[in-house]
């Protein structure tokens, strides 16, 4: 009898476990934000930077490194150039060419405090909040940040002021092991999550 | 002794021609009043019916934007107690549970955009005041009716590690058509309850307001 009643309570419990499945939590998300206010048909060139930073945190001790991203500048690229704006070769200067727009690239690994709302956004220039998001559990993937300054208007010694932003959530799958092993980045993944976060951004489009 | 026994006699034959008396004097016993729920040869009037529900939904209007998914986790628990023949009112709880997994969606935040799977659910606690009307007496009883009351909802959208979820009381109104089928009868009458049900509320889920659904209803009611 206590069998059976332990067999139903069990059916019972399972039929009411809820949550998210492994494709959501462990899914590719793509946000993408962009400044108030930003003339897109004022630019006509931009440069991407081929180095991407890489900021590992999945140790105890956060690690910095460098990653060639020119696969990836080959997407960006043509998603811009294919929006009417001309590219210039960033070459091997540490600032790059002075372009009208800029883009930089840089990855995040295992940390979840990228996302904390009101954290990140209180000292970087970045628009993206969440302010109704929170963080829902255990996240040990990659992201990769996308970010678009524009060099047009930036004041001499200022900051560069940021037009577009976007965030390639876990894109940078387990299978990514840090700084010590970048050699097996999914660059097909990550590929495809820059396209997307592109198509979802329409407005930018230079002047035709 | 004798004396004592012809008392006795005396006071019998006085005693059963009173009883007599009062049983020639006294009117008819009523008709038994009709049955506010079902008539049958063993007749005894139900005043309070009590039901079980299994309850399959499908959200409408806007909800249905923010999960499209027909809902098999729907269950509530009723009384009604007659007032008139044809005229009920009672009480009801219930709790519906609805829930997608996206494959990709798009939701718009501030200056952006955010594309990705996600999951969402949302539960509904309710609980009513019922009113019902029945258009029919007999083993088939047909009615309308509808509940209004108060719902608990909770809705929760999650994309990779991030969640956001929406939480109130709100108000709920929910029309219903139905029908009873007494299955078996006697001292405790037996139905199936078949209904459907259109349920209005003003919650909120994620950046959809006033969840509404329709029910398909199944269940089975107990008279007393």
């Amino acid at each position: 009898m206590r069998a059976r009643f332990a067999a139903l309570a069990t059916l019972l419990l399972a039929s009411c476990y809820y949550g998210a499945p492994d494709s959501v939590v462990n899914g590719a998300l793509v946000a993408t934000q962009y400044a108030s206010g930003v003339s897109w048909d004022a630019y006509t060139t931009f440069s991407v930077d081929p180095k991407v930073a890489v900021l590992d945190n999945t140790g105890s001790v956060t690690t910095e490194c460098t990653v060639d991203g020119t696969n990836l500048v080959t997407t960006i690229t043509q998603q811009m150039q294919a929006r009417g704006y001309t590219a210039v070769d960033w070459g091997n200067s540490v600032t790059g060419p002075a372009t009208d727009i800029q883009i930089k690239m840089t990855s995040y690994l295992g940390s979840v405090d990228y996302y904390y709302s009101g954290y990140y956004c209180g000292w970087y220039p970045y628009y993206y909040c969440y302010p109704s998001w929170t963080y829902a559990g255990s996240y040990s993937f990659g992201t990769l940040v996308l970010d678009m300054g524009d060099l047009k208007n930036a004041t001499s010694g200022g900051k560069l002021p940021l037009i577009w932003h976007s965030a390639s959530y876990g894109v940078l799958a387990s299978y990514y092991t840090g700084c010590a092993n970048t050699s097996t980045i999914n660059w097909g993944r990550v590929q495809q999550s820059i396209v997307q976060a592109f198509d979802q951004s329409p407005y930018i489009q230079s002047a035709p | 002794m004798k004396n004592a026994i012809a008392r006795i006699a005396i006071a019998s034959s006085l005693l059963l021609a009173r009883v007599a008396l009062a049983q020639s004097a006294a009117p008819p016993p009523p008709p038994p009043p009709d049955s506010a729920w079902v008539s049958t040869g063993s007749f005894r009037p139900n005043q309070t019916l009590w039901g079980l529900n299994w309850e399959i939904s499908k959200p409408v209007g806007d909800f249905d934007k923010y999960i499209s998914n027909v809902s098999y986790r729907g269950i509530s628990f009723e009384g009604r107690s007659f007032i008139r023949q044809n005229l009920s009112i009672g009480l009801s709880f219930s709790y519906n549970r609805f829930e997608q997994t996206y494959d990709n969606t798009s939701y718009s935040i501030t200056n952006g955009t955010v594309t990705g799977p996600s999951y969402r659910y949302a539960d509904m606690f309710a609980i009513r005041a019922l009113g019902h009307f029945y258009l029919a007496k007999g083993k088939l009883k047909p009615y309308v009716g509808a509940g209004i009351g108060g719902c608990w909802d909770y809705a929760y959208q999650q994309a990779a590690n991030l969640y956001s979820s929406q939480s109130n009381f709100d108000f709920i109104v929910d029309p219903e058509v139905g029908l009873l089928y007494v299955i078996a009868s006697g001292g405790t009458t037996m139905a199936l309850n078949l209904a459907i049900r259109y349920t209005y509320t003003t919650a909120k889920t994620g950046q959809y307001n006033d969840a509404q659904w329709m029910s398909g209803i199944v269940g089975l009611t107990w008279g007393y």
